[in-house]
């Protein structure tokens, strides 16, 4: 598999009247063609601004992107001027966001905001687009495509929506799908459906995709690789089997040992201690330092960056001074004394 | 642990652990739907909540799932009487809540609270913590003295784990986890036995909501609380619930405890709930099979006739499409469901 995309050392802040927000601070991956990412984090980890700076949808101002590179097949994306940007949008890369109704337009037909997409794009006719739209709706699983066309948004459930959101996404064949949280309004049922559909169109469209979410169960499902990130950076990344059974950073570990489980298996839920960082003050160290039992004092002052684990897979890296795997095992010894 | 808890002046708690609390009866809420613009006339009935009945133990936490709009929240809220409820009985240690009014239940209110979903929209934003935490107690007019309020309200902001110092700021001041320890501060004023906590960690980030879950059940144990658990996330209910009631289109569809309906669903809809959870766990998730129900929810305005699944349900009968729908039967010790397949 060929590379993709490359995200270099990306840098967004936004400035506001509260005073300037660090919302990614140095994020850098490869992304290969048909691979899925999972992207994990909270709110305001960055995830989202990252993905809207891929996008060149970040507002300016406030926002700004200070400095990195977002290579696709080779050219840099942010270096491309709007006109050209949005010739990406859409045609190459589309994505999907939580709430369907701020990308679709309420006072337009679903017929409408497909079509108009594969015209501006594909270059097709009206009759053309609007076969290809219903052709679109009925394969993400839409009753009645072809008379459904004609409807509004809300005229749509929300999960029905997702659908519709995700064959707009679909229709010009990107060959780059980001998905933010495009599940997490929706009831689990639905969001079962929808997450049975993507795995499914993903093999059909042969696409990567990028999935956003702070739900470490909806990825260990659906993605290749995971990447966790805290306070606008990577904080661990590697394929998903690597990154659940051989987890690397102290934040990765917190999240897991934080959550129950189906089955009930773990009894006690060892919770993070502390606050998420406020996303104002500029990063210095490990922002993770200050919830760590395992730092060290390198820790907080020291920023790390995102190197291979020791001993493990080599395409796990993860950004820590200190070593984890080291301190679980002296943690099993104590306790066994 | 802090010293100065409020557990120290806490009255002897009333009644038994393990003694019914809560009894509620063919509780229904009906919401009206209007129509016209002058001369408004009733055309229908949203069907929030549509014949509920259920047990709430001293001492234990009753889960209450199921998808959105399915009744939940209303349920909490008309059990507490912020809504009236359009039929049934809801008997609160003993009485019947639902004939009181005014002052009497102003005294049952004391027992009973509520923690919200979103600490950002339930805290007036315009309020000191200390007066927000404070209220209820001057609204029933305890701690009339102010320096002993004062002292009262600190101790209840240290033990949910706030630093009695920030008493005097404003909620925006705070994250979301810590806002949320400010609402259960609230809640426990005015020492309740009862906790309607709807949906209390939804709207945290994922790396709170254990500390917020581990408070609860601290509180509890310490305190002797009951809580009504109002959650969409299952495994959740699972670890902090003792038994768990099944909601679909306002009607509990299973109900047993949370061990006996995790490992042994009834109910077609709970097992296609429990097998839609994503589970933090690649092996797991990729020898699972997952059993996807078609379909959306049904309006709760216009429930279908005959069992309220049989739209979605993917080993319905004849049987399902005709009234009467299926009663809630008791399968096996405690463990009830709502369903024709099992019932036969
Ligand atoms: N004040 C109201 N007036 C009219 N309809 C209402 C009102 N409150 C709730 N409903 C309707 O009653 C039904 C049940 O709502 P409820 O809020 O109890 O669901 P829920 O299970 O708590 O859902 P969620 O998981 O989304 O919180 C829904 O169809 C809702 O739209
Ligand atoms: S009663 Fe019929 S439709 Fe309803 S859940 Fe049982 S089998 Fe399904
Ligand atoms: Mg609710």
């Amino acid at each position: 598999m060929g590379v993709l995309m490359e995200v270099k050392d990306l840098v967004v802040r936004f400035y506001t009247q509260e005073g300037t927000v660090y919302a990614v601070n140095g994020v850098s991956y490869t992304l290969n063609e048909g691979e899925t990412l999972g992207v994990v984090g909270e709110s305001g980890s960055g995830k989202s601004v990252h993905a809207l700076a891929i996008m060149g949808l970040i507002p300016q101002p406030p926002g700004k992107i200070e400095s990195g590179e977002v290579k696709f097949e080779g050219r840099d994306l942010l270096k491309l001027d709007k006109e050209q940007m949005r010739l990406v949008r859409g045609k190459e890369i589309a994505m999907i966001f939580q709430d369907p109704m701020t990308s679709l337009n309420p006072v337009l037909t679903i017929g409408t905001q497909i079509t108009e997409a594969l015209k501006l794009h594909l270059g097709m006719n009206n009759t053309q687009a609007r076969r290809r739209a219903a052709e679109l709706l009925d394969l993400v699983g839409i009753p009645d495509a072809m008379n459904r066309l004609d409807d509004y948004p809300h005229q749509f459930s929300g999960g029905m929506r997702q659908r519709v959101m995700i064959a707009m996404g679909l229709s010009c064949n990107p060959k780059l799908l980001i998905a933010d949280e495009p599940t997490t309004a929706l009831d689990v049922t639905i969001q079962a459906q929808i997450l049975e559909l993507v795995k499914q169109l993903k093999e059909e469209f042969n696409m990567a995709m990028i999935w956003i979410t702070h739900d470490l169960g909806v990825v260990a499902g659906l993605a290749d690789n995971i990447q966790v990130m805290y306070a606008g950076k990577v904080v661990e990344r590697g394929p998903t089997k690597e990154v659940f059974a051989d987890t690397r950073s102290a934040y990765t570990l917190g999240l897991l040992r934080s959550l129950p489980r189906l089955d009930g298996s773990n009894a006690k839920l060892i919770q993070i201690e502390g606050s998420p960082p406020d996303m104002r003050i500029p990063p210095k160290g490990d922002p993770f330092a200050p919830r760590n039992p395992y730092a060290t004092d390198r820790c907080w002052v020291d920023a790390p960056v995102l190197k291979p684990v020791e001993g493990g897979h080599p395409d796990h890296l993860v950004a820590a001074w200190y070593d984890l795997r080291a301190a679980l095992e002296a943690e099993k010894e104590a306790a066994n004394v | 642990m802090s010293s100065v808890a409020p557990t120290t002046q806490e009255k002897p708690k009333k009644g038994k652990m393990g003694e019914t609390i809560l009894s509620v009866k063919n509780l229904k809420k009906h919401f009206p739907i209007t129509a016209g613009f002058i001369l408004q006339r009733e055309v229908g009935a949203v069907k929030a909540v549509d014949g509920v009945s259920f047990d709430v133990k001293r001492g234990e936490t009753l889960g209450l799932v199921g998808e959105s709009g399915c009744g939940k929240s209303t349920t909490g809220r008309t059990i507490l009487q912020l809504y009236r409820p359009t039929a049934g009985t809801v008997e609160f240690e003993g009485r019947d809540l639902t004939t009181l009014k005014g002052n009497d239940l102003r005294q049952m209110r004391k027992e009973m609270q509520i923690i919200f979903q979103d600490p950002f929209a339930s805290l007036n934003p315009r309020m000191t913590v200390g007066s927000i935490v404070s209220e209820p107690l001057q609204i029933h007019g305890l701690y009339p003295n102010k320096s002993e309020r004062q002292e009262y309200v600190e101790a209840l902001l240290e033990r949910v784990g706030l630093n009695p110092y920030f008493i005097n700021r404003y909620p925006h001041e705070f994250s979301g986890g810590q806002r949320q320890r400010i609402g259960i501060a609230r809640a426990l004023a005015l020492r309740p036995s009862f906790i309607v906590a709807d949906e209390p960690i939804s709207a945290l980030d994922v790396s709170i909501q254990a500390q917020v879950v581990n408070l609860m059940e601290e509180l509890q144990e310490e305190l002797g609380l009951t809580y009504l658990f109002i959650a969409h996330d299952l495994s959740m209910v699972r670890h902090i619930c003792d038994r768990v009631a099944v909601m679909y289109l306002g009607k509990i569809v299973e109900l047993g405890s949370t061990r006996e309906v995790y490992d042994n669903p009834l109910h077609p809809y709970t097992q296609a709930l429990l097998s839609a959870v994503p589970e933090p766990d690649p092996s797991k998730e990729a020898n699972r099979r997952r059993l996807i129900i078609k379909g959306d929810l049904p309006s709760p305005a216009n429930p279908p006739a005959g069992c309220n699944f049989s739209t979605r349900c993917p080993v319905s009968f004849d049987l399902c499409y005709q009234d009467p729908d299926p009663e809630l039967i008791e399968h096996s010790p405690g463990h009830w469901a709502a369903c024709h397949r099992v019932a036969y």
